[in-house]
């Protein structure tokens, strides 16, 4: 079997989670760059046409937890592909069947989890934001709503990817010392 | 208990020498010798033994510890 197609499959691997841990960063610098536009200019918050009848509830309760919801999300992928890059460096070893990445695997799944609960109270909140966000000429939002069944099934096959590695890494070291 | 040394001096071979022969690597076959291997298929069983011209029970030996 021709090696070279696997490296570069890995190389581009490695790329795509460098990119997407890269996305993460600065998606997470944007975040905290709005959130401290909103503390040091609160007029960024009401300088809109829009008249609340909350008194601006909206984005003074709403941006801040907004915000979190996100900055956990980006986290939560940050760290995703992070652990992805870390199993893509031990098949570049040669030596992908251990425990250490049967945890990697088991990780991945409870916070690709995690990214998926979070979307609901996001997307709750977007709506709830929605109002405040129409009025701004600065500002557009898209709002999907449903469930994510692509996002769900991987996060069942990440959980299933562990166990089998876990299987593996037993067989693996069963397999040493046997000559 | 592997009894390999005692068969390797008496047909005047050489661990490396038996390694070559039965196309395993050296460092298994020390493996083998010092006792510390885990298992052993019965492909390499078959092919030490035809090297050596021994038995099985020959190279192999219980001991209760």
């Amino acid at each position: 079997m021709n090696d070279k197609p696997n490296d570069i499959l890995l190389l581009a691997g490695k790329l795509l989670t460098i990119i997407m841990q890269f996305a993460c960063v600065i998606g997470a610098a944007v975040i905290a760059g709005l959130a401290l536009l909103a503390i040091f200019d609160p007029g960024w918050i009401t300088s809109t046409g829009y008249e609340s009848s909350l008194g601006n509830a909206e984005p003074i309760i709403g941006l801040p937890i907004f915000f979190l919801l996100i900055a956990i999300f980006l986290g939560s992928g940050f760290l995703f592909f992070r652990k992805l890059k870390e199993i893509i460096d031990t098949v570049g070893e040669g030596n992908p069947f251990d425990l250490e990445n049967a945890s990697r695997l088991n990780t991945m799944a409870w916070l690709l989890l995690v990214m998926q609960f979070l979307v609901m109270p996001a997307t709750l909140l977007g709506t709830f934001l929605a109002p405040w966000i129409n009025a701004r000429e600065d500002m557009s939002m898209t709002i999907e709503m449903g469930p994510d069944v692509e996002g769900i099934l991987m996060v069942i096959i990440l959980f299933i990817l562990a166990r089998v590695f876990k299987h593996g890494a037993a067989m693996r070291e069963d397999l040493e010392g046997t000559v | 208990m592997v009894k390999l040394d005692d068969i390797l001096h008496d047909r005047r071979m050489t661990l490396t020498e038996l390694a070559e022969r039965v196309g395993l690597t050296l460092a298994n076959l020390s493996i083998l010798k010092t006792g510390k291997a885990k298992a052993i298929r019965f492909t390499t069983l078959a092919a030490i033994c035809r090297e050596l011209n021994c038995q099985p029970g020959d190279l192999l030996e219980y001991q209760d510890k």
